[in-house]
């Protein structure tokens, strides 16, 4: 069988960004090969025996022999992977990025970490913040939530008011960075 | 005793009370809002009541539904529980004016204790040393000037009617204060509706120590000995252990009958917390506040004592004598909780929601779970975000810390992030292996709260995924938003089906 080349985002719990891979499957073995480096590199190849999988879980053996418990479910886009003991988070990256490595900044949206309430919203349309600086309030779980500025820059656009339900993601403010800028908001708890 | 209780709460505490009452042979009665018809309370109560709405103010909150449904299900006596209501006087009376026995202490020690400048006199008066203080006020007022004026920073802003961590700050710097003072008030205004604040001297490295009494109404009052709480994220405790580390056998009896003191000074009757700061280094200690409730962390004391709190807290509501004495307390072993919490351990504690894909909690010898959550159940923004506690018993306490360990690591969410790998590291971490450690061990420990995947583990998890992202299983749909593309979830795989290989066996 030809291998095909995929692509993945790891966004949970490193933020590691997109990566190629490659598969190799037989009846025993699975390998898995990621791409864009040296293929004698211990850490850029490794094969897999699937032992046992029901019910969304599974057991795998690598060829030292090591095994593995595992579950995984799909929330979404998102897939879930719980290994080990600790929680992976993947994302299909549907090529909007074609190189490997951390997804370059494109926007300036400070998005909502979680679903809340607006209680104030501290900056309006073309202020200059700084960074750190608080932007919004937000209550969620009975916690007050403190959006701050990621960077410097200039506030663009206001989304929301005081009072507003937002979902996850929404995006609450747009910020116009003098110096590229992150994608990521900063969530800061006080 | 009583023929039926109303339990005036949700979770994990719930379920756990009713089942005390399930063993005392009473009939429980749970409420519930629109959003945990399903959940384990409600099955697991004789009778349920659904209270109209969604939030905690419609439902759990609402005294006037809460008495009505105690009246309408017959019930003769209410348990609430801690959080919600369980310190509210307003609501302990209007049980004794419904004619409904309420399981805590009177209204009038939940008032004095809740406010937590009354309390710190209780303690002076018993003469138990407490942290410097203000008076109550609001943000601005020259009695802050004052106070900052002799102690200076670093302080803590706090809640005259708070606890949990919440309307608590730590405030460094003068041009701090002011916000945090504001934002306390607002946080105290919304949990508590009372904006009250007042701000405290700040003990640098303080250990979190807390002693666990009872008390009849006849007048006889224990302590349970203490559970150590310092291991904290945003003032809230994640980590209990009992016997504390810190604690030599002078020090803890020292301890033990100040909290005696301070409840008998409160007139307390019923189970109680008196929470302590410790300066481990100097074995000063200063009373902080006493809980008027039934505590989060009470199984701990639970595991080392032999008996269940909840019992005990029926028995005296009832006008039992407390037959226990104090030389009859004997812990035995060493028991440790950890708080399962829906929430990002490595981006400042977000909380998390979502559905409950996979929930598999784990057993074992000395293991004990206390879930409120159940696998498919929606995890919403409404409530507080801890899922459950597990609890770990040993004979040692390098036993009780491996079984917990090894219990978290085969504990199997999907669908919410949780704080289980950050318990984990804490548990096996070399520093508190030690039983040296305060309030501040996350801060000092940043590379716990951040997170560190081997290389090889990586690859490992990489080549998982790959091979079960061409695999069917569990899937939730839910609203598209700008972060889930419609139409990418595994029914419509797009470019990703290619590999045709094996299936599920």
């Amino acid at each position: 069988m030809t291998p095909t080349t995929k692509q993945m985002r790891e966004v949970f719990p490193a933020g590691a960004g997109a990566y190629r891979y490659r598969i190799l499957e037989s009846d025993e073995t699975f390998t898995f090969e990621l791409e864009g480096q040296h293929s004698l590199d211990p850490e850029a190849s490794i094969s897999l025996a699937v032992e046992t999988s029901q019910d969304g879980e599974g057991v795998v053996r690598t060829e030292s022999g090591g095994t593995h418990a595992f579950a995984w479910a799909w929330v979404n886009a998102e897939l879930h992977l719980w290994l080990d003991g600790e929680l992976f988070v993947f994302e299909r990256d549907e090529g909007r990025r074609s190189a490997v490595g951390p997804a370059a900044a494109t926007t300036g949206d400070i998005l909502a970490p979680m679903p809340g309430s607006v209680l104030e919203v501290l900056v309006r349309e073309g202020e200059r913040v700084e960074q750190n600086q608080t932007l919004v309030i937000m209550e969620s779980m009975k916690m007050e939530l403190v959006i701050s500025a990621p960077h410097q820059g200039t506030v663009r656009r206001v989304a929301v008011e005081p009072g507003q339900r937002v979902e996850r993601g929404m995006r609450l403010l747009e910020i116009a960075s003098g110096e590229g800028g992150g994608e990521e908001w900063v969530l800061k708890l006080n | 005793m009583f023929s039926k209780v109303l339990v005036a709460n949700r979770g994990e505490i719930a379920a756990r009370i009713i089942q005390t009452l399930r063993v005392m042979g009473m009939a429980s009665v749970a409420v519930y809002s629109e959003s945990d018809a399903t959940t384990p309370h409600v099955t697991l109560a004789d009778q349920a009541v659904p209270l109209a709405g969604q939030t905690a103010e419609e439902t759990y909150l609402d005294i006037p539904k809460i008495i009505q449904a105690a009246r309408d299900s017959g019930a003769d006596a209410v348990h609430p529980g801690y959080g919600f209501l369980s310190e509210n006087p307003m609501f302990a009376r209007a049980c004794q004016d419904a004619g409904l026995t309420f399981i805590g202490p009177s209204p009038e020690s939940m008032e004095a204790l809740g406010d937590k400048l009354r309390s710190k006199e209780i303690a002076i008066e018993a003469g138990v040393p407490v942290v410097p203080s203000s008076a109550a006020c609001l943000p601005g007022d020259a009695d802050v000037a004052e106070f900052v004026g002799e102690w200076g920073f670093p302080l803590l802003v706090k809640a005259a009617a708070g606890g949990g961590g919440r309307g608590m700050r730590l405030v460094h710097r003068q041009d701090e204060l002011n916000g945090a003072m504001e934002s306390a008030s607002r946080e105290s205004q919304a949990a508590f509706g009372d904006g009250r604040v007042f701000v405290e001297r700040y003990v640098t490295q303080p250990r979190h120590v807390e002693v666990q009494v009872l008390a009849d109404g006849q007048g006889h009052t224990i302590h349970l000995g203490e559970r150590e709480c310092s291991i904290q994220r945003r003032h809230q405790k994640i980590v209990e252990e009992t016997p504390s580390p810190a604690l030599a056998p002078q020090l803890r009896q020292i301890m033990g009958d100040a909290a005696v003191a301070v409840a008998r000074g409160a007139g307390y009757v019923n189970a109680g917390t008196v929470e302590f700061l410790l300066d481990a280094r100097s074995g000063d200690y200063y009373f902080l506040e006493m809980n008027a409730r039934l505590q989060v962390e009470h199984p701990i004391t639970e595991a080392v004592l032999g008996l269940d709190m909840v019992e005990w807290q029926v028995r005296i509501a009832s006008g039992e004598p407390l037959s226990l004495r104090q030389q009859d307390i004997d812990p035995r072993g060493h028991a440790v909780e950890c708080r399962i919490y829906a929430e990002d351990p490595y981006h400042d504690f977000v909380p998390s929601t979502g559905s409950l894909l996979r929930w598999r909690p784990p057993g074992g010898p000395g293991l004990r779970l206390d879930s409120g959550v159940s696998e498919g159940q929606e995890i919403t923004i409404h409530y507080d975000p801890m899922l459950a506690k597990l609890t770990a018993w040993g004979p040692d306490r390098a036993t009780a810390l491996g079984r917990m360990d090894e219990a978290l690591s085969r504990f199997q969410v999907l669908g919410v992030v949780t704080n289980i790998p950050l318990l984990r590291r804490v548990v096996t971490h070399p520093q508190f292996r030690t039983g040296e450690y305060d309030t501040g061990f996350l801060e000092w420990n940043p590379a716990v709260t951040t997170p560190a995947v081997a290389e090889q583990a990586r690859l490992l998890a990489r080549a998982v995924a790959a091979w079960a992202a061409d695999r069917p299983a569990i899937t939730r749909e839910s609203q598209p938003g700008p972060d889930s593309p419609a139409g990418t979830g595994p029914a419509n795989p797009g470019p990703w089906d290619s590999a045709g290989g094996r299936r599920l066996p």
